[in-house]
């Protein structure tokens, strides 16, 4: 698949013009077709371009949505490339199959995948290109490529000099290496350092351009006319007063609702308001019902199970539950309980908008998606157009969490483009309807039954889970995503008899990834029993769970957070500290925290981190990812929860999903640990940690054990 | 009514003329009429701040005002208008200290940072705690303190 035409500008000032290349794929290398394009500019495969000035244009296929990819994955290719980082110019590219994430097998952004699966494939276009340069300086020098040296887009050899720039259309005519030669990160000299990124003057001033922004001559903009219920079947009355109102282009059918059309959103809102619907055939569930099915299917072993993790490494359900129930009846000491995680928003803070245009045979969208390939696809199959007259520019994302990998937004607006073709075609949805029409983070339960030994060792760990699966969900399971496709996950420690199973329950609320996924509500539900079974072990939270590890990044992050948080510290009055153990997307992670009860009152005044993700290319970046996280994550431990009241998400605006205000932010410290070389996942490691490190620290400060999140709903009173 | 009516305002400096129903929020007449996108739309109902501007010297939340409850000739300044300031004090703070992840709140919180700072000209890291009430999803909540600091010094500087 070929990418031609321009990339959709950055910014308002239209900061990058850039003609993709094509890419030829080779079959142990890098994808290369060196070409030169109209604008004289040589490409180097689908990332690379090359000026006659020496002016670097690189394309990145990630979405950037505050991970900071934008500018770290193109530093990547360019430390390689031994370019001059001030002369390089980042682009967003569109859909491009050819820069599929080589894990993921996709062009999508998610799972914290991005260094981890485009690293190599970057680094492997910078040095073969850096090689090609490198030729045809050797060659036009008549001396060996092992002569020559390169730094900041410069090839010198003795005292002769040339630029890339004017090497580039030569260099582009020699062979490709198949297995260019990579850099030993300790001679990094743009990754492993700190500097501000390539696009954020674009975003303090005002001209980066998120989906919203789309500006185009002749657009009109469209609002939604949605069910306010998240599931169940509705019908649309009031359709002709939305038709008729003042300013309006046209009312169509889209996925959802209608999408209804002006020259303006605010008209077009207003309109929208004039359509209502009635439910047509049964009326949706409440919560009440949605938490009895999960009640149910979590206490009846009889429901379809899939066994996660069997004693022994057995595959056999009942024999892996006699087994646990046998060494359960042997322990010396006991524990048994149930913990629920609730259903929670995105809340991103860019709503969900979308642009698309149908004109002259071709389909045009500009889109803040995690997906492009997927809309790619999309909006061939719904025009009956050929992939090739399919064009996704991707803009900015004002967040993402995992929402913006559903197409629904999309689907919208290249079905209102479908049905109205000519001008481009704006859509935005207002913020009740982002809260009302989430793919929600699953609600989901799990029971455990654990037992120590006479030494006080567990000796057996017994987990149901039960939630809606996203597997189910999407149609398939995720390959990339395993835990998450099975509900369950493996546990850190080290226990002689584990036993998890889950069992899927089929609820009609929509469920999609939301940052961590799968892992947060894992992790809760094994930190907090954690520390109850150190308090029945008489144990020290952190000792107890070190007795227990014997993976050394576990054990590293752990001892940091220990030291950063000066554990065990010395009780006093109404402050308790509590710490949590997280890993995931080849990381790990540590999180402390420090509260302050008074009463049924609770304040978090510190979170820790230790974070191990290998080989960090930005360590800056990384420390704010994961102070990102945990402010991502503290918030809704606190006080998140989305509610159905039949079929109605109590979501209705950004103050009731626990999102996390200034006033609710404690000082949050992030060290890193270096654990491994290779770079692990950054953005959603961290998520996990903060509710059960903040559930320990509450009962460390002589407060309840709270096993239902969000706090707020155990009565207590946060500030969030 | 809304039946689109002529409005006259100062926008960043100069006079605009623009054609919209009196009911519009301001914020959908920068972005809608006057294509200036730098403003934000995070909520709607004034509680998120992504759409912070100055009206007339006051920071104002653009989704809550009604352009035709605006004085004519009113002086609205966004995000644009402030980065166009050389060496604006906010805007210096902001891109030292990388203070953006997904970036989409940092406009509002610019605006209200410098409205912040032009009462408070010297805060404490309480002062700003207390004075900031901007909503960021990324949690970048530590370096914004830590640029609205930087940005008074710069002030004081630029004074003193």
């Amino acid at each position: 698949m070929t990418q031609t035409g321009k990339t959709f500008p950055l910014t308002r000032r239209g900061l990058l013009r850039v003609v993709a290349g094509t890419g030829l794929c080779l079959a142990a290398g890098p994808a290369m077709s060196a070409e030169a394009a109209g604008d004289g500019a040589t490409g180097f495969g689908v990332y690379l371009r090359i000026a006659p000035d020496g002016a670097i244009s690189i394309l990145t296929p990630n979405a950037e949505m505050g991970q900071g990819t934008f500018d770290g994955l193109a530093k990547v290719l360019v430390e390689e490339l031994d370019a001059d980082w001030a002369r390089v110019t980042i682009g967003l590219s569109g859909a491009n199959a050819a820069m599929a994430n080589p894990k993921l097998r996709s062009q999508t952004t998610g799972n914290s995948e991005a260094v981890r699966g485009y690293y190599a494939i970057l680094r492997k276009t910078g040095a073969a290109a850096r090689e090609m340069l490198v030729a045809a300086a050797a060659q036009r020098w008549g001396v060996s490529a092992a002569d020559c040296r390169t730094e900041a887009g410069v090839v010198t050899a003795g005292n002769r000099t040339l630029d890339y720039g004017a090497l580039a259309a030569d260099a582009a005519k020699l062979p490709v290496p198949i297995a260019p030669v990579l850099k030993d990160p300790a001679s990094f000299r743009l990754l492993g350092k700190d500097m501000p990124r390539k696009e954020t003057s674009a975003k303090v001033r005002g001209a980066a351009i998120y989906g919203i922004d789309v500006e185009l001559p002749g657009m009109l903009v469209g609002a939604l006319a949605m069910p306010d219920a998240a599931y169940g079947k509705f019908r649309a009355a009031g359709l002709d007063a939305a038709r008729t109102a003042e300013g309006i282009k046209g009312v169509v059918p889209v996925l959802g609702g209608h999408a209804v059309v002006a020259g303006d959103w605010w008209t077009a809102q207003k309109a929208a308001a004039l359509v209502s619907f009635e439910v047509d055939g049964a009326t949706p569930a409440s919560s009440a019902d949605l938490d009895a099915m999960m009640r149910k299917t979590l206490a009846d072993e009889a429901a379809p199970t899939a066994l996660f993790l069997g004693v022994g490494g057995g595959t056999d359900l009942a024999a892996s539950r006699q087994s646990a129930v046998r060494s359960l009846a042997s322990a010396s000491k006991r524990l048994a309980v149930d913990v629920s995680v609730p259903y929670l928003a995105h809340g991103t803070m860019e709503p969900m908008a979308c642009t698309a245009q149908m004109a002259d045979g071709r389909l045009t969208i500009w889109a803040p998606t995690q997906s492009p390939g997927t809309v790619s696809k999309l909006a061939a199959k719904l025009s009956g157009l050929a992939e090739d007259k399919v064009t996704v520019h991707r803009t900015f994302l004002g967040g993402g969490f995992g929402r913006r990998w559903n197409t629904d937004f999309a689907q919208q607006a290249i079905e209102a483009a479908i049905a109205l073709p000519g001008p481009p075609i704006k859509l935005i949805w207002n913020r009740t309807q982002d809260g009302q029409h989430d793919f929600y983070r699953p609600a989901a339960k799990a029971r455990i039954e654990a037992g120590l030994d006479a030494a006080g060792r567990l000796s057996v760990w017994k987990m149901r889970v039960t939630g809606q699966s996203i597997a189910q969900a999407i149609g398939r399971a995720p390959e990339n995503l395993s835990p998450d496709g099975t509900l369950a996950k493996e546990l850190p420690y080290v226990v002689p008899v584990q036993h998890v199973e889950s069992a899927a329950v089929t609820l009609p609320v929509p469920i999609g990834f939301w940052r961590s996924v799968a892992h947060m509500p894992n992790i809760f539900y094994v930190e907090t029993a954690m520390d109850e079974l150190a308090v029945l072990a008489g144990a020290d939270p952190l000792a107890f769970r070190l007795a227990h590890l014997d993976d050394p990044r576990s054990i590293a992050v752990l001892k940091t957070l220990a030291r950063m948080m000066a554990w065990p510290q010395k009780p006093a009055d109404g402050i308790g500290h509590g710490l949590a153990l997280t890993n995931g997307y080849g990381s790990w992670c540590a999180v402390g925290a420090r509260v302050r009860r008074q009463g049924k009152a609770l304040t978090v005044e510190r979170i820790w981190a230790a974070m191990d993700c290998g080989l960090a290319l930005e360590p800056e970046n990384v420390r704010r990812q994961a102070q990102g996280a945990l402010a991502f994550g503290l918030g809704p431990a606190l006080d998140g929860r989305v509610l159905f009241e039949n079929g109605v998400a109590s979501a209705l605006n950004l103050g009731d999903i626990g999102a996390l205000t200034p006033a609710g932010m404690p000082r949050i410290e992030v060290e890193l640990v270096r654990g491994g070389d290779e770079p692990g996942g950054v953005g959603e490691v961290a998520v996990p940690g903060v509710a059960p490190a903040i559930c320990n620290a509450l009962v460390a400060a002589g407060g309840e054990r709270v096993r239902d999140l969000p706090l707020s709903a155990a009565g207590i009173d946060v500030t969030v | 009514m809304t039946m689109a009516q002529d409005f006259e305002l100062e926008v960043n400096g100069r006079p605009m003329r623009l054609k919209a129903a009196p009911d519009t929020p301001l914020l959908w007449a920068l972005r809608d009429m006057l294509k200036l996108t730098g403003t934000k739309f995070g909520c709607g109902v004034g509680l998120c701040g992504a759409c912070t501007v100055h009206v007339d010297g006051e920071v104002v939340r653009a989704c809550t005002l009604e352009i035709g409850s605006l004085d004519k000739g009113a002086k609205v300044t966004t995000i644009e208008g402030l980065a166009a300031v050389p060496d604006h004090p906010v805007i210096k703070a902001w891109e030292e200290g990388d203070v953006p992840q997904c970036g989409f709140c940092q406009p509002g919180q610019i605006m209200a940072a410098a409205g912040f700072l032009k009462d408070n000209p010297d805060p404490s890291a309480e002062q700003i705690r207390a004075g900031m009430m901007n909503l960021c999803r990324c949690g970048t909540y530590q370096q914004i303190e830590r640029a609205i600091a930087r940005a008074a010094a710069l002030q004081a500087g630029k004074q003193g």
